[in-house]
């Protein structure tokens, strides 16, 4: 070989050594979208794009702290608990199982740690509950006990519609791992179960509170409404250790009174039942005029039909002062006639209240207002399109059977609103979003003032969750207003980028007595940024930039 | 895979600077002279030098594992025994790299400034071997553009400690015939293989000028690992 050849020799080496390794394919992707979820004591991402969660929590001085966690492949459902302090995370895994190294569906939870973790900020932890095969919707039981997945319209190549998965989160999971064996001596946990099909498809679940079906027999229910029928399942037996077999649910298949055409379930009410009767439930249909009440017990459930005039748009059991049931009602809004209907649940005798306005929603108040009776209550009517003389009105049923067209008192709200919002911890306030998101009306229940806040921009609304105070901000935009519920005087802030969201998050170190709280609003430009601010004062001098969240590697 | 190319590089330099050992019997004469009569010989190289960097924190900023540099280095032969010698001098290798990771741009920028400290064993006109260590220091500088960081950088530069050791062999390409002054004695092809090392730094970056932002840890950013290098070199 030549000198010459040794120069090209050492040239094409040099080259093809160049050429050798390449980096993890995370940085080749442009900036991961992300979803984002507020929780009680920080703000949780969800990079599903690389499997990952990054919990960020708020230290003093606006500084915040990220911890990552990985995340199950391909969710399909979040949903942050009733409680606000864990999130759960339903995925359909690496479906369809192609290699052992894939993923199976799972459901994780993800929750701080008991509370004698002394970790600051705290270590979230991941629960995770594995599934055989994917499903799509998630519902967790409010008081955090159970939790169910089901499929839904059918989005899977071969689908049960009727299958139900169902976790018991006070149970650690079992099996431990989708590689580990099933520990017989307890009851697996999730349970898969298959509901007595009769065609429908699951529209809505719902957990009950405990119910109580005579006898001291209190049981906790999950009622699930298909497009056809109605099946309720008792979620204390859901779970036996076998060979024991959890007993069969109750399906009622609803049809009008009149020539037995099948109806669609559209909403529920539950009555928990006391001393003075049983427990109920009442459906309204979103097809048909009559409202359903089922009478719970031991047995087989009896069902009553009662015609209101018109498709109610929801309803509620009430308590009133008549004489007969205890005075309770079953209370239905019919828009269609500008009218709410009391029905007696066991006689279906109805009385008709006018209303001002075709009111679709209805919340009860009762205990905001402190009422004197306490055994009558007030019902919040909202829901009317625009133009309606009154946006709002409250409803005392005291005085509505018998004499109907006293019983309503208007407030003066005279704008659409689209949603009511509780203020936690402070029940007499509700905040009404005006449809358009241009004004926000919080309304005092006890003083029946309503305070109305505009916006020069559609706003959106994030109410803290320690009731102190509400933030205002542009979507996509870079206005951003702290209102305090004491006064109502907003607060002016900006930011230098867009905000996608804003949390009010616990700070690492608040206490009860000492209580620190940070607003994150969530810039998703990048690889996503975020302000703080203290929410307690909030003051754009004091704030802090967190940058390039998601620029660490995973 | 790497390790193995480089030594078939290593190899094939050994190879032919056998084979041309017959080449030119009048050049060693010729520097053996300017050695013996006690003349100073200086050198100056130009090269290429191709750096492996195995690091996780090396990943933002190239696309690959391979950190290419312009290599730059003066010499001068201090002491001589027979056909060993010693000389020391200074050498710059600057490198300049960048990718764009996670949609943002993002540019590491090294200077390593390090004396040569080499030790040569001649082979009469097939050429020499040479074992060299060079200490040093290295000035490390990244930047990361990112659109949600104020003043969209995030940087961090800092000087570190840095040595090489590393070893090769020149194989004279072209040598001036004849004894006298001329300034130019020999051109060389030359090629080295070693390691080297850069102290690790700590990828907390920061945006410029910003007191209430705050930055973004990138981990470790560890520059050490084999090279190797390939040179022209002039002889005085």
């Amino acid at each position: 070989m030549n000198r010459t050849a040794f120069v090209l020799f050492s040239l094409c080496a040099a080259c093809a050594v160049s050429s050798c390794g390449s980096r993890p394919a995370y940085w080749n992707q442009q900036a991961p979208a992300v979803s984002t979820y507020g929780l009680q004591e920080g703000v949780a991402v969800l990079d599903a794009d690389n499997n990952r969660l990054v919990f960020l929590s708020a230290l003093p001085a606006q500084q915040l702290s990220a911890q990552q966690l990985p995340l199950a492949h391909n969710p399909v459902t979040t949903s942050v608990s009733p409680d606000g302090q864990s999130l759960f995370i339903l995925a359909s895994g690496d479906w369809p199982i192609q290699t052992a190294a894939d993923q199976l569906p799972s459901l994780t939870w993800v929750a701080p740690p008991p509370s004698s973790s002394t970790t600051v900020p705290a270590t979230m932890t991941a629960t995770q509950f594995w599934m055989s095969n994917p499903l799509q919707n998630l519902v967790v039981d409010p008081g955090e006990h159970w939790a169910v997945a089901y499929a839904g319209a059918q989005t899977d190549f071969v689908q049960n519609v009727s299958e139900l998965v169902l976790f018991d989160l006070t149970q650690a999971p079992n099996p431990s791992s989708p590689t580990a064996p099933l520990d017989k001596t307890r009851s697996p946990n999730p349970v898969s179960r298959t509901l007595q099909a009769f065609g429908g498809i699951p529209q809505q679940l719902t957990f009950t509170v405990g119910l109580d079906l005579g006898g001291g027999l209190v049981r906790h229910l999950l009622v699930m409404e298909t497009n056809i029928d109605v099946t309720m399942v008792d979620m204390d037996d859901a779970f036996p250790v076998p060979p024991a077999t959890a007993p069969a649910e109750v399906t009622v298949r609803l049809t009008n009174g009149s020539d037995g055409t099948m109806v669609t379930p559209a909403g529920l009410a539950v009555y928990p039942g006391s001393a003075s009767g049983p427990a109920r439930l009442a459906i309204r249909a979103s097809n048909d005029t009559n409202i359903f009440t089922l009478v719970l017990g031991p047995s087989t459930p009896t069902i009553n039909l009662t015609d209101v005039g018109g498709v109610p748009s929801d309803i509620a059991f009430v308590m009133t002062d008549a004489p007969t049931d205890g005075g309770l009602r079953v209370a239905a809004l019919v828009p269609s006639s500008s009218s709410a209907v009391l029905v007696e649940p066991d006689t279906s005798l109805t009385t008709t209240v006018a209303l001002d306005a075709p009111y679709t929603s209805l919340s009860l108040v009762t205990q905001a207002l402190g009422t004197p009776a306490p055994t009558v209550d007030v019902a919040l009517l909202w829901g009317a399109p625009s133009g309606a003389t009154d946006g709002v009105e409250l409803w005392t049923l005291g005085s509505s059977v018998g004499t109907p067209y006293r019983s309503v008192q208007g407030v003066d709200v005279s704008q659409s609103i689209q949603a009511v919002d509780d203020v936690p911890g402070n029940a007499q306030l509700k905040v009404l979003e005006v449809a358009g998101g241009s004004e926000f009306v919080v309304l005092n229940l006890v003083t029946q003032n309503a305070a109305p806040l505009e916006t020069s921009q559609s706003a959106s609304l994030m109410i803290a969750p320690d009731g102190g105070r509400m933030w205002v901000f542009t979507p996509e935009g870079t206005n951003l207003a702290s209102i305090d519920f004491k006064d109502l005087n907003p607060i002016r802030l900006t930011t230098d980028l867009p905000i996608n969201a804003v949390y009010d998050v616990a700070r690492v170190d608040s206490t009860a007595a000492d209580p620190h709280r940070s607003l994150i609003a969530i810039h998703q430009v990048g690889t996503l940024g975020a302000t703080v601010f203290d929410a307690l004062d909030p003051n754009p001098v004091t704030s802090r930039r967190a940058d390039a969240l998601l620029l660490e590697g995973p | 895979m790497k390790t193995r190319v480089m030594l078939v590089v290593l190899m094939g330099v050994s190879t032919l600077g056998s084979r041309a050992a017959h080449a030119d019997e009048g050049d060693e004469a010729v520097s053996s002279h300017r050695l013996d009569t006690g003349e100073i010989v200086g050198r100056f190289e130009l090269g290429y030098r191709g750096s492996f960097v195995s690091g996780s924190g090396y990943n933002p900023f190239s696309t690959n594992d391979y950190l290419p540099q312009l290599s730059i280095g003066v010499t001068r032969t201090l002491a001589w025994q027979g056909p060993w010698s010693f000389a020391a001098g200074v050498a710059w290798d600057y490198a300049t790299t960048g990718a764009t990771s996670l949609g943002d741009t993002t540019e590491l920028t090294l200077d390593r400034l390090t004396v040569p400290l080499e030790g040569r064993r001649r082979f009469g006109r097939f050429g020499y071997a040479f074992v060299r260590a060079a200490p040093g220091i290295a000035y490390e500088s990244v930047e990361v553009d990112d659109p949600s960081v104020p003043g969209n950088a995030l940087t961090k530069s800092r000087w570190l400690f840095a040595a090489d050791l590393s070893a090769g062999y020149a194989v004279p390409l072209w040598t001036r015939r004849g004894s006298g002054s001329q300034l130019l004695s020999h051109l060389w092809a030359q090629a080295d293989g070693g390691y080297g090392f850069v102290v690790d730094q700590r990828l907390n970056l920061t945006p410029n000028g910003q007191a209430r932002a705050d930055g973004a840890d990138l981990g470790t950013l560890a520059l050490s690992g084999g090279f190797f290098r390939l040179s022209v070199a002039a002889s005085l």
